[in-house]
């Protein structure tokens, strides 16, 4: 758990998460926990850039409610995601784009 | 096909609202939201897999989404979870997506409570990471509690933005700077509320306020972020002063450092289901735009299809409940139920509240008109379409170009629309410019037609259904 470590980006005062599962991203493993969004976990450990858009710079979590589509990230076995809005499950190997 | 009484899309306050009201006259209901929770961007409950130590902790928001859901938990309502009505057939058949499959429904009513989406507001940089919406940055704290950014700007227009920059510091985060566009702060809103007696949002309103002064954080009214500056995310904002039509004051322009941006510009329905089935759209400025019409009873210009809440004109969450409350009556009333006088006192009193909710509706709308000087920020290159990448001096160019005054004209010329949002972040941007540029009144610029599958589905969904 990453609960003592003060830079953490992740609010533990009022709140127990799901049990720890794993996932990666771009081949990275990151902590994440049953229940949260593919984008909250990959934000948390300090991702924000999830995608580079065709002929323009770097995109990421904008409306956070699964309507613009820029935090969209590739997930093995399951192809392209909101990342905003897809839950987590162990064993997930997201790419950003 | 399943063939259910009623059913209702979108688990916000309205869908909630609609939902209890019907199953309690004993009506058969199917609650659909493609979130694995119910609640919606309102009451933004926490994932099923975590549990709140101390509910008397949270928000009076957060508690009231809580003992609502579970009052719909507990009923004969049935919730199909992360279930997305991706398409509404001419027939009237729902086209659902649920766990990679698609699968089809039927109601013999149908209540349509699918919400708002914040209003995207453009300038160069916008598009760069940390930049968000502030209902993203609340999603983060409340629901997935976990911080959006560290040194947190906020911006937009109305009270909103008191309760972003709240739940920021009682979480952790810095406040850097927060600007509001209007000359006058929320804060003007006090004695109006007080003449009409709204206390509970009154002190809502001072609570935050409070906070954020002891905080010392700096709140500057009549200003607005100007550029968002960074190369492979957000590193600082440049902010100026506007005058009272929001003109930017030539050299008021200052930098702050900061990794977050959060934008509360106010809100737009989400119509794009109700377009689908060609219900009858009105243009209201105040309520957002292009809003769903209905009449008292919620009905839509469409046989058998009710709306409520936000996707009928932006009137915040208590009109949402209430609206969904005589909804889901009336819906249940047209199939032979809902006639007892428990029913009819059950709607009177929603009735009620409703006129109450809709005062302060009118008085918070009223502090969160756009003013069209927003719109001078954009520069040639700044990106209007995310999806497509689509510069502002190409659409410039396209307005008015071979007549085209429309959405889909500058969509078929520059591309801009044509991604899968679908035009939900650059739609109301472009409608306003060509407004702008021909002088013609935004009333006479229509939403662009909405096509199926409304939010993106996984292609086997589509096959699926094909083959169905």
């Amino acid at each position: 758990m990453e609960s003592g470590n003060e830079r953490s980006l992740r609010i533990d005062s009022n709140v127990e998460r799901g049990r720890a599962v794993r996932i990666t991203v771009d081949g990275e493993a990151i902590p994440a926990y049953e229940g949260e969004s593919v984008a909250a976990a990959m934000l948390a450990s300090g991702r924000r850039v999830f995608r580079h858009a065709e002929h323009d710079g770097p995109r990421g979590v904008f409306c956070g409610m699964g309507i613009c589509n820029e935090c969209m990230v590739t997930v093995a076995d399951l192809g392209h995601v909101r990342a905003c809005i897809a839950t987590v499950r162990d064993g997930m190997r997201v790419s950003t784009q | 096909m399943r063939e259910v009484e009623i059913a209702i899309v979108g688990g916000g306050p309205a869908g909630l609202g609609a939902a209890l009201e019907a199953a309690q006259t004993g009506a058969q209901v199917v609650l659909l939201d493609e979130y694995p929770t119910l609640g919606g961007q309102f009451y933004k409950q926490v994932p099923e897999a975590f549990a709140v130590r101390n509910l008397k902790a949270e928000s009076d928001q957060f508690v009231e989404g809580v003992e609502l859901v579970e009052r719909v938990k507990n009923s004969s309502v049935e919730f199909l979870p992360n279930t997305l009505v991706w398409s509404i057939f001419p027939d009237g058949t729902l086209g659902l997506s649920r766990e990679e499959r698609t699968e089809e429904l039927r109601a013999k009513k149908l209540i349509l409570a699918p919400g708002a989406q914040e209003v995207p507001v453009a300038f160069p940089g916008w598009t760069l990471p940390g930049v968000m919406m502030g209902g993203a940055a609340q999603s983060l704290l409340v629901t997935q509690r976990v911080l959006p950014g560290r040194r947190v700007v906020l911006a937009g227009v109305g009270p909103l933005q008191l309760k972003v920059a709240s739940q920021l510091l009682d979480a952790g985060a810095a406040v850097v700077d927060m600007l509001e566009a209007s000359s006058k702060p929320p804060v003007s809103m006090e004695n109006a509320l007080r003449s009409l007696g709204h206390w509970g949002k009154m002190r809502e309103g001072m609570t935050y306020w409070m906070k954020l002064k002891k905080a010392r954080v700096s709140y500057h009214h009549s200003h607005v972020p100007v550029r968002a500056l960074g190369t492979e995310q957000l590193e600082a904002v440049v902010v100026a002063q506007v005058d009272e039509e929001w003109r930017v004051i030539p050299g008021s322009e200052r930098t702050l450092e900061a990794d977050t941006l959060c934008l509360s510009y106010g809100f737009l329905p989400a119509t794009q289901l109700t377009r689908l089935v060609d219900c009858r759209l009105d243009f209201n400025e105040r309520a957002g735009g292009w809003v769903t019409w209905h009449d008292a009873d919620q009905r839509t210009s469409v046989e058998g299809v009710y709306v409520a809440g936000e996707v009928g004109g932006i009137g915040g969450s208590e009109v949402a409940l209430e609206e969904g409350r005589i909804a889901g009556l009336a819906a249940a009333r047209a199939l032979g139920k809902a006639e007892t006088s428990a029913s009819r006192k059950q709607e009177a009193e929603a009735r009620k509240r409703l006129t109450r909710a809709r005062e302060f509706a009118e008085l918070a709308s009223g502090m969160m008109q756009l003013k069209p000087a927003l719109l001078d920020l954009i520069t040639d290159d700044t990106i209007l379409c995310r999806c497509e990448s689509v510069p502002a001096t190409q659409i410039m160019q396209a307005i008015g170009a071979e007549g085209d005054c429309t959405l889909r004209g500058i969509k078929v010329q520059t591309r801009a629309g044509m991604g899968s949002c679908q035009g939900r972040m650059c739609g109301h941007l472009i409608s306003r410019l060509i407004a702008k540029k021909t002088g013609m009144p935004l009333e006479s610029i229509r939403p662009d037609t909405a096509r199926p599958p409304i939010k993106p589905v996984p292609l086997r969904v589509l096959v699926d259904h094909l083959e169905t």
